[in-house]
């Protein structure tokens, strides 16, 4: 009966113990809950999954590098063409060059008119161009407006006529330019300065054919005062030509670069002669929106004691963007445990569920040592922006999936009956694939085609794998790589 | 019950229907609706607050995990309970098994009295319990707190009955050894103290 009462009275002092709630309590016990329905799937169904994320990846790789192939392709061709368009252009319009006659011999007639034994200048010749083409600021200006002065006074004025020309070259046209250059008894004259101005001519001589053929039909208005030139004045207006040639081709390139701009005035055959000339430019271009790659090798200090190491990837995605992969494997990280205790409270999980496979139940388990060898894939997209010179910052942001883990667990086990040993085994932990996304910013430095960058980072954890140590949340990854393709190439 | 927080707002059944459907937030509730009666279980089958804490967590996984077992028209709190020594009982095996042949030495049989028992607190009695060696304690809770038969014990634990009984006794005679030294000592401080002021 005492020992009743001692019972009772035990009983109820014990049952009153009820230690308070603790919000630790539950985080602790929160790690160990069963993940999510989702998780358990993803991990359950995790091969079919990266099988398809990876198809879908390289797919989609494939189909943009394609379209990009076909669309540099298909930007070739159109080069191509144009370059064959403006060769057949420049070809048809060779012919033209009797219209440089035609409007050097208007200045010959000019001159005749008005008696001035001065001759053409080429600021005269480049005159009739300009003046209906684009201005181009000139020395010769004044003196140009006084004769424009000068015949307005003198001749009737051919404006009413040349505003009324249409583009048309007419069959009169031609045949009265190819006239020019015969004498009175129909003789073909040499004439070799007139045809080394037609060999100075470019395409772009073309600029402006209305305006050409305006002057060239504002010459019909006037050729027929051509005969009553004397042979000394056209001998002589020929001979000044000879010296403005090579001006004149200095202007007509000022006329070429005007017309570039003066688009409304623009003839499809000078859009040609336009596009022709951007040729080179485009062809740059395209190139570097090209796909480029880089390789090399990955240091990656993960909590600033975790080293790994392995080679990298990267895909650059126009100027600034980039794609990049590695492999990185892990150099054993080590760990030693006085006993299961300190095990379990410092993993959060039991040793003894975690390998029970390898345990005998009635062991002592004491000294455990752990290492463990991760290998990882690391995921990236990076930012570039140039900064000075060689040097860019490095913005990236990422997750490293760990592949594999390898780990080698070692302690001693004492049997009930004594006589402790060593045991050592390697055991396969479960693998959290997805545990971790990351931040970085770092910064890079290009020589020609060798890059080294290096990137700070913080790591967030969402899940806490028991093979890693509780990991610090910065890293620095280092890396050197070359570029496979030159710049612009 | 008044260890209960919340009683008022918490309903079991609600709770209950949330851990089968695996809910995070019902998990919680009812995690923290029972801590402090499922720690204050297994607090007196482990040697000390850590290892209860293990217990407690063990235990909540089993209750979660079958917990579509649980017949509703049963007393939740005595199935919980069950559970809940019972994980002690596993956890006690599985980390103590090699400790049933210690043996308590030299437990005397001394003059002890009932109302030595009733000047010291529940947490000095728990703590004597925490002391006992690990067969001992077990045999002690799972006797006088919980109420299981030798039988049940010799079942649970893996001993003899004789082997239980034993233990149960000498435990017994531990406890009432300590009980009256901590309550001497307690009276000596006292006096010392009284003496100092």
């Amino acid at each position: 009966m005492p020992d009743e009462r001692f019972n009772n009275l035990i009983k109820k002092k014990l049952e009153s113990v009820q230690p308070p709630y603790k919000e630790e309590a539950w985080k602790n016990f929160n790690k160990l809950l069963p993940a999510p329905w989702y998780v358990n799937v993803f991990h359950q169904y995790r091969n079919w999954i990266y099988g398809g994320i990876g198809g879908v990846v390289v797919t989609v790789i494939s189909i943009l590098y394609f379209q990009q192939n076909q669309e540099n392709q298909q930007l070739h061709e159109t080069i191509a063409t144009l370059k064959k368009e403006v060769t057949e252009q420049y070809n048809k319009q060779k012919p033209a060059a009797d219209k440089e006659s035609v409007i050097i011999a208007d200045s010959i007639r000019k001159n005749a008119e008005t008696n001035q034994i001065q001759t053409p200048t080429a600021g005269t010749v480049f005159h009739v161009n300009k003046e209906t083409a684009n201005p181009v600021k000139n020395s010769n200006n004044q003196d140009i407006e006084q004769e424009k002065q000068n015949q307005s006074l003198k001749i009737p004025t051919p404006e009413k006529n040349i505003s009324a020309t249409t583009v048309n070259r007419s069959a009169e046209n031609k045949r009265k330019a190819s006239s020019f250059g015969r004498d009175e008894a129909g003789k073909q004259k040499p004439s070799g300065n007139i045809a080394s101005i037609n060999r100075n001519k470019t395409v772009s001589d073309n600029v402006d054919l209305n305006q050409v053929d305006s002057v060239l039909t504002d010459n019909n208005s006037r050729n027929k005062t051509l005969p009553d030139l004397t042979k000394t004045e056209r001998a002589n207006s020929v001979i000044k030509t000879d010296s403005a040639k090579q001006k004149q081709s200095q202007n007509l390139a000022l006329a070429r670069q005007d017309t570039t701009s003066a688009g409304n005035n623009m003839t499809p055959d000078s859009a040609s002669v336009n596009n022709s000339k951007e040729l080179p430019k485009a062809e740059r271009k395209l190139q570097f929106s090209g796909l480029q790659a880089r390789v090399g090798v990955n240091l990656n200090l993960g909590g600033l004691n975790k080293l790994a190491f392995g080679p990298n990837i990267e895909l650059l995605i126009g100027q600034h963007w980039s794609i990049g992969a590695g492999l990185n494997i892990s150099r054993p990280e080590e760990e030693r445990h006085h006993d299961t205790h300190a095990f379990n409270l410092a993993k959060g999980k039991r040793f003894e569920d975690m390998y029970h496979v390898w345990l005998r139940p009635d062991d002592k388990i004491e000294e455990i040592d752990l290492k463990t060898t991760v290998l990882q894939l690391p995921l990236s997209v990076n930012y570039y922006l140039p900064i000075k010179g060689k040097f860019s910052l490095l913005f990236t942001g990422g997750t490293t999936l760990d592949l594999t883990v390898n780990q080698q667990v070692n302690f001693e086990r004492t049997p009930p009956g004594g006589g402790a040993e060593r045991y050592k085994f390697n055991a396969d932990p479960h693998t959290y694939t997805i545990n971790n996304v990351l931040y970085g910013m770092g910064i890079q430095y290009q020589n020609k085609r060798v890059v080294g960058q290096i990137t700070p980072y913080y790591i967030y954890q969402f899940v806490n794998p028991e093979y890693y140590n509780p990991a610090s949340k910065i890293g620095v990854n280092a890396s050197l790589k070359f570029n496979l393709r030159r710049a612009g190439n | 019950m008044f260890f209960r927080k919340n009683s008022k707002t918490f309903n079991l059944e609600e709770v209950l229907d949330g851990c089968l459907h695996g809910k995070p937030s019902a998990q919680k509730r009812l995690y923290e609706q029972y801590y402090s009666f499922a720690k204050g279980i297994c607090l007196r089958y482990a040697a000390n607050p850590e290892e209860a804490e293990e217990m407690v967590n063990d235990g909540f996984l089993k209750v979660l995990s079958k917990l579509h077992y649980y017949d509703h028209t049963q007393v939740f709190d005595a199935w919980f309970r069950t559970l809940m020594v019972r994980t002690s009982i596993d956890y006690f095996r599985r980390n103590h098994a090699k400790l049933l042949v210690i043996d308590i030495q030299e437990a005397h049989e001394v003059k002890y009295d009932d109302e030595l028992l009733e000047k010291l607190s529940a947490d000095e009695i728990l703590e004597l319990v925490q002391k006992l060696p690990p067969a001992y304690r077990a045999v002690f809770s799972l006797y006088i707190v919980e109420g299981y038969s030798h039988a049940e014990i010799s079942e649970l634990l893996g001993i003899n009955e004789g082997t239980s009984r034993s233990n149960l006794a000498k435990a017994r005679l531990k406890m009432q050894e300590w009980i009256k030294q901590l309550c001497s000592e307690k009276i000596v401080q006292v006096n010392h103290a009284r003496r100092a002021v």
